[in-house]
């Protein structure tokens, strides 16, 4: 069953569209990030679900209950979800205990059942010993963790995250996107994470929405947003990428200084003169030999440009003869080639993802 | 002004006209009705700017003293802020004022002619003294306090030979900046006396004094803390101020003028729409009496009946050279004394 | 797990903010409205006429007056940001010694009502026989004296030294939150303590400065006391006492109300040029957020700096207090300073035998205190309303807000009366009306500061309160309202202050049982009785500072430290 349902939802400011017919379902349980630039309309739609804001066009609803329409709106306090904001929220005029204690107050918890509760959640976050600090007294992180416990402590319909990892340094971040992830398993609170970081969304999600200029560009599950992007912003947008425009002509695919075989492409969703693919930098080979038969398969031939060793990787920049394209190809770190050298790139068309053209 | 709320207030007035009519006109007629009346009143509020705040309480309670149980609501303020409140209590048509005592004779006719004034004769107005008898308007409103403007100096910087013995020494060089007076628009006993000093030597006195550079202050008092810190020699003040910081101890002294101290006249009547108007009357006659004279002497005050011998600092008026000016050339003298003043002095 | 609520449709938060709303209208609006529509009528038929303004401004003295005070607004304000700005920038970030006594006696200074001070700065600097000059006169042998009080500097001057306590208290808080790091950043790029303090430190709180200029000069030319005290004597006018000239028979109420509308004017302007100054620039600095606050090594400037203090401080308390202090101690004032002229009794007389002294002391503090109250409570809720646009066309309940200060006292106070004094209010001769004034009149004080407070909280905290469940009520009273609790305390003084010592506005309302201690002060200035007055104003300046230390250690500091690192 559907727990939270947006349809066609929309939101207007004066003349500027913020977000534009955004429709997504999220079952019980699962973890959906919204993912997309700064100004891409993630926000918003965060703060419609929460009720900050009331959308200008469509629905939202919970457990099948409409609690956002233009016309009326659930107070946010009224629908019983959690939220954790960028800059924490903690009420620094309050203890941890106090902080994370604060929304099983207003639910009326008996006492017993709220200490129950309390000490509990702050075990689970490795808090129970800070009980009775003020938040000023806290690392980054440990205030984060408090900002958890209130939020799934009250055991909400559906929890909301606003970057929550914005603030903190890159480790410490790392641990934190681990820290959620286990929450959530532990929990299976149905939860909207909103970030900008693609790897933070690649490592938590369930399933990931790419928003760009207001509008949904893609949903689907990590795997299938990095490898089967369906629009260029997507392909841009999470990882590194090649984009190749060509068109068809007979059974070729003309390039800039270069043809490939239509044949083996993957097919394209809607018929056109036109082929433009993404092509993962790590799903190109770099071959010193020439190919025995370079019509076998999709092969260019070029020359390293630009070279640079990363530890992990070589990442290198290939230019294909008679063209000014810059092609981006990894190898491992033993795969050494002299800047000027002659190679031949092999691609997997299996794993080169069709886009819109241009 | 919209019909009804005319209607309003035509119905106030003839309301509080027929509630008048009820009183005696005149103390005696029924005084111990009047006396019963006030005791069920309890209160009054007395708007007074004649004398100092000190003083004005102490009259007040003395008042209470003779009947008990009947409080006065002192508010004391100078002479244009508390018409300008009566005005406004008027305008609004809520009567706060019972009975009104002024430094400027001029509010009276003003108060007059808008039928503000009630209708009564108290009976201690038969024992004004001869020189403040026939000043007020029977029947409304009557002298109740004067002061003597004339010339105070400071005994330590004034040297017995330089004392100054009429109005035209202090034109003397000798005073430049160092000579002080009040403000004919800021106090209502400046304004008579210039009025009065106008009468006598013409506007050219006024125009030989601004060459002397005199220190303008606003109210009566203020030459006399001029005088006081040291800032001027010689000045126009009032008598009872002068005397009260002389009994401290301050380096004052007064000098009664040969050519003419100034007698002001402070007024006072009872409102027709008083909201206590038997209280209102009981005081009105109360400020009128031997009792209220007393206190007034005792504080300094010049009083306006001649079977209280005033303080023995004083000399009493009948000893005392006047000039004198009618009401009549003190309304309609004051506002072109003001303008005139303005032009003189720039401010 | 709490269920969803049905559908509600109405949000009855909104009942409030409107009623709020219109507590704002009946403070501010009507008697403004009133004073606009008066303006317009003829006195006696209520006609529509412009002949009012042509009266006001026909005559050259008339114009000169409305002059005067513009100018005397720009000394005022130059003078105390020549003043302020070196010694709130010392206090707030420097290791200039003596700090603490500093701060109490810019306090001192803000708690002297101008009039009392005015006073003093006669006895200091009377052309005559004022301390100074007799000093230098008997120092070099000069004839004439060094200083005249009783000329248009002297008065801006005197106002200056009792006014600059708003620039000194904008600038010092809002230099509290600088971080080091923005002055490191430029130090690091070979700039020295006073460039870095010129070019980085202050203009990034320039909006605070600024906001205390355009305070001090409306306070400057809304006041009446001191003008009373020395323009008089010094033969020229400003707008103030003009007005008061309206109110002398014959009294034109109309013409008054048509010759103050120009300022109105003035202010919006100058609330126009305060956005357009600040509105361009980033003033990013000012989150409080990260970045820790260090003290600035002086070396032996910092003496130097300790001596301004000294010297600014000398001549707004410590001298003229001293001048005072020889009248409040002595039997006969004019007598100088002689063994056998002291005496205590001014001191018990008006503690224990004054009839009214003892109760306007009382009154002056509780209406402060009250209309301190209404004032937090009002600004806070509409700055609330504003910063949250809750409802439509809030900017215009802010800039109501600020309008209050551009009426003189005297005009505030004849609106109050034309308003609430007739039925069906009927507020005259009650503490009431005092109040309420005191309210409208401090209103735009309490609502610079209310928004500031309300600015510096991340909304977020406030979110995430009814995102848990608890109503916007709620997230107030246990989370916006403890957060803001010293810089509340702080704005309610500011408040309290001034009200203290208020005195046009008490000068018209004040009734029987209801006479405020500025007014009482006043009188006894009126009646020459100095002896007493000093010893008043030495007992309003004690009992503020008790007041205000109380209030200090009531707030509590650990509190506040807690709260500057989150």
């Amino acid at each position: 069953m559907n727990k939270l349902i947006l349809t066609g939802l929309g939101r207007r400011f004066g003349t500027f569209d913020a977000v534009r017919d955004v429709s997504l379902s999220l079952a019980e349980g699962e973890l959906v990030s919204l993912l997309g630039p700064s100004g891409c309309g993630k926000t918003t739609t965060l703060r419609m679900i929460a009720g900050f804001i009331r959308p200008t066009t469509g629905t939202i609803e919970v457990n099948g209950a409409t609690i956002s329409s233009p016309d009326y709106a659930v107070p946010p306090e009224k629908r019983g979800m959690s939220m954790i904001f960028q800059s924490y929220a903690i009420w620094p005029n309050m203890t941890v205990g106090e902080n994370v204690a604060f929304g099983l107050k207003l639910r009326k918890l008996s006492a017993t059942d709220l200490k129950r509760r309390l000490d509990r959640i702050l075990e689970v976050v490795q808090l129970d010993r800070l009980k009775d600090r003020y938040p000023a007294e806290l690392s980054g992180g440990q205030q984060q963790r408090v900002a958890l416990a209130r939020a799934i402590v009250i055991e909400p319909e559906v929890l909301l995250l606003d970057e929550p990892l914005s603030n903190l340094d890159a480790n410490l971040r790392e641990e934190m996107r681990s820290e959620i992830r286990r929450l959530h398993d532990a929990f299976r609170i149905t939860t909207v994470y909103v970030t900008h970081d693609q790897a933070e969304a690649m490592v938590i999600s369930d399933r990931i929405v790419v928003m760009n200029h207001g509008r949904i560009e893609q949903v689907d599950d990590p795997v299938s947003m990095y490898n089967r992007p369906q629009t260029r912003f997507v392909a841009g947008f999470i990882g590194r990428t090649n984009f190749l425009d060509g068109i068809l002509n007979g059974g070729m695919i003309g390039f800039e200084g270069f043809a490939l075989r239509a044949d083996l492409a993957p097919q394209a969703a809607t018929p056109s003169t036109q082929a433009s693919f993404s092509i993962r930098p790590q799903t190109i080979g770099i071959h010193r030999a020439p190919p025995p038969d370079p019509a076998a398969g999709w092969w260019i031939a070029g020359r390293i440009i630009e070279r640079a060793y990363l530890g992990e990787n070589w990442d290198y920049v290939v230019q294909p003869e008679g063209s000014s394209l810059r092609l981006r190809a990894s190898a491992p770190p033993l795969d050494m080639h002299e800047t000027g050298a002659k190679v031949w790139l092999q691609i997997d068309p299996d794993r080169a993802a069709r886009i819109p053209p241009p | 002004m919209s019909r009804s709320i005319t209607r309003r207030l035509a119905t106030a007035g003839i309301c509080a006209a027929g509630a008048a009519a009820m009183l005696p006109h005149h103390a005696g007629a029924d005084s111990a009705a009047l006396e019963a009346g006030a005791s069920k009143e309890a209160t009054l509020t007395w708007y007074i700017a004649q004398v100092d705040t000190d003083t004005a309480e102490v009259m007040g309670r003395a008042f209470t003293r003779q009947y008990p149980g009947i409080n006065v609501q002192v508010i004391r303020t100078t002479g244009q802020v508390a018409y300008q409140r009566l005005m406004q209590d008027l305008k609004n048509n809520s009567p706060q004022c019972d009975v009104f005592s002024t430094t400027d004779i001029a509010h009276m006719p003003a108060l007059m002619k808008r039928n503000a004034l009630a209708n009564f004769t108290p009976d201690n107005a038969a024992s004004l003294g001869a020189a403040f008898k026939g000043l007020g308007q029977d029947g409304y409103w009557y002298p109740n306090h004067s002061t003597l403007m004339l010339i105070i100096t400071n005994t330590q910087r004034v040297k017995p030979e330089d004392v100054p013995k009429n109005w035209p020494d202090l034109l003397d060089p000798k005073w430049k900046g160092r000579v002080a007076f009040g403000h004919p628009a800021f106090s209502g006993y400046v304004g008579v006396w210039t009025v009065a000093l106008k009468k006598q030597y013409g506007w050219q006195w006024f125009d030989t004094l601004a060459k002397n550079n005199p220190r303008i202050g606003r109210s009566g008092n203020d030459p006399i803390t001029l005088l006081n810190g040291g800032e001027c020699n010689v000045g126009l003040g009032p008598l009872a101020t002068a005397l009260l910081t002389a009994s401290k101890g301050n380096p004052m002294s007064v000098v009664y003028p040969t050519d003419g101290a100034v007698l002001c006249i402070g007024p006072s009547g009872v409102l027709a729409n008083a909201p206590h108007p038997n209280a209102g009357r009981l005081f009105m006659n109360w400020l009128l009496s031997a009792d209220c004279a007393m206190v007034l002497a005792d504080n300094f005050q010049t009083p306006v009946r001649d079977d209280v011998p005033p303080n023995a600092a004083t000399k009493p008026v009948s000893q005392v050279k006047l000039m004198r000016v009618t009401t009549e050339e003190i309304d309609k003298g004051v506002p072109q004394a003001i303008e005139d003043w303005r032009d003189t002095f720039g401010s | 797990m709490p269920s969803i609520a049905g559908p509600r449709r109405f949000d009855p938060t909104l009942l409030l903010w409107i009623a709020i709303a219109a507590v704002l209208v009946f403070l501010v609006v009507n008697p403004l409205a009133r004073l606009a529509i008066t303006s317009l009528q003829t006195a006696d038929t209520g006609e529509f006429t412009l002949q009012n303004y042509i009266t006001a401004y026909a005559r050259l003295r008339y114009r000169e007056s409305l002059w005067n005070s513009l100018e005397l607004g720009a000394l005022v304000t130059s003078l105390c940001l020549l003043i302020s700005v070196p010694l709130a920038w010392a206090v707030a970030r420097t290791d200039m010694p003596g700090k603490g006594a500093v701060r109490l006696l810019v306090l001192g200074a803000f708690v002297t009502p101008p009039y009392l001070g005015a006073l003093g700065w006669i006895l200091l600097a009377g052309p005559n026989a004022g301390w100074l000059n007799r000093i230098w006169k008997a120092a070099t042998g000069a004839p004439q004296g060094l200083f005249d009080i009783y000329t248009f500097t002297g008065l801006g001057f005197v106002i200056a030294l009792y006014s600059f306590p708003y620039i000194f208290i904008f600038t010092t808080s809002a230099l509290e939150v600088v971080s080091s790091e923005m002055e490191d950043a430029a130090n690091i790029l070979g700039s020295g303590t006073l460039r870095t303090m010129l070019r980085i430190t202050l203009p990034m709180v320039l909006p605070a400065i600024l906001g205390g200029a355009i305070v001090t000069f409306l306070e400057a030319i809304a006041l009446f006391g001191s003008p009373a005290l020395i323009a008089i004597p010094a033969r020229f006018n400003v707008v103030t006492t003009q007005l008061l000239q309206f109110f002398s028979p014959p009294i034109r109420t109309e013409v008054a109300c048509a010759y103050a509308m120009p300022l109105l004017l003035i202010t919006v302007v100058l609330f126009l040029l305060q956005r357009r100054l600040t509105g361009r620039r980033g003033y990013v600095a000012m989150t409080g957020k990260g970045g820790e606050r260090r003290i600035i090594p002086l070396g032996p400037w910092r003496w130097a700096m300790s001596g301004y203090a000294v010297l600014v401080l000398s001549l707004s308390v410590l001298l003229p207090y001293a001048a005072m202090a020889q009248a409040a101690l002595a039997k006969a004032w004019g007598r100088g300073w002689h063994l056998d002229n002291l005496t205590l009794n001014n001191f018990t007389f008006l503690l224990f035998r004054h009839e009214t002294a003892g109760q306007s002391v009382i009154n002056s503090f509780t209406y402060a205190a009250t209309a301190a109250v209404l004032v937090l409570i009002l600004s806070l809720s509409i700055a609330y309303i504003v910063a949250r646009r809750l409802l439509p066309g809030a900017a215009v309940l802010g800039f109501l807000c600020m309008a209050p200060f551009v009426v003189p006292g005297v005009v505030l106070a004849v609106a109050f009366y034309a308003a609430y004094a007739p039925p069906p209010f009927s507020l005259y001769g009650t503490a009431w009306i005092l109040i309420l004034a005191f309210t409208t009149r401090f209103l735009p004080i309490g609502y610079a500061n209310a928004q500031a407070a309300i600015r510096s909280i991340n909304p977020e905290l406030e979110e995430a309160v009814r995102v848990l469940g608890g109503s916007r009520l709620v997230a107030i009273r246990r989370v916006l309202a403890p957060l803001m609790r010293r810089g509340l305390i702080g704005a309610w003084f500011l408040v309290f202050i001034p009200a203290t010592r208020e005195l046009s506005t008490a000068l018209f309302l004040y009734g029987p049982h209801t006479r405020t201690m500025s007014v009482m002060l006043m009188d006894m200035s009126e009646e020459g009785n100095f002896e007493h007055l000093s010893a008043l104003g030495f007992m309003l300046l004690v009992s503020t500072i008790i007041l205000v230390g109380l209030g200090y250690r009531l707030a509590g500091r650990d509190f506040m430290e807690r709260r500057d690192r989150s």
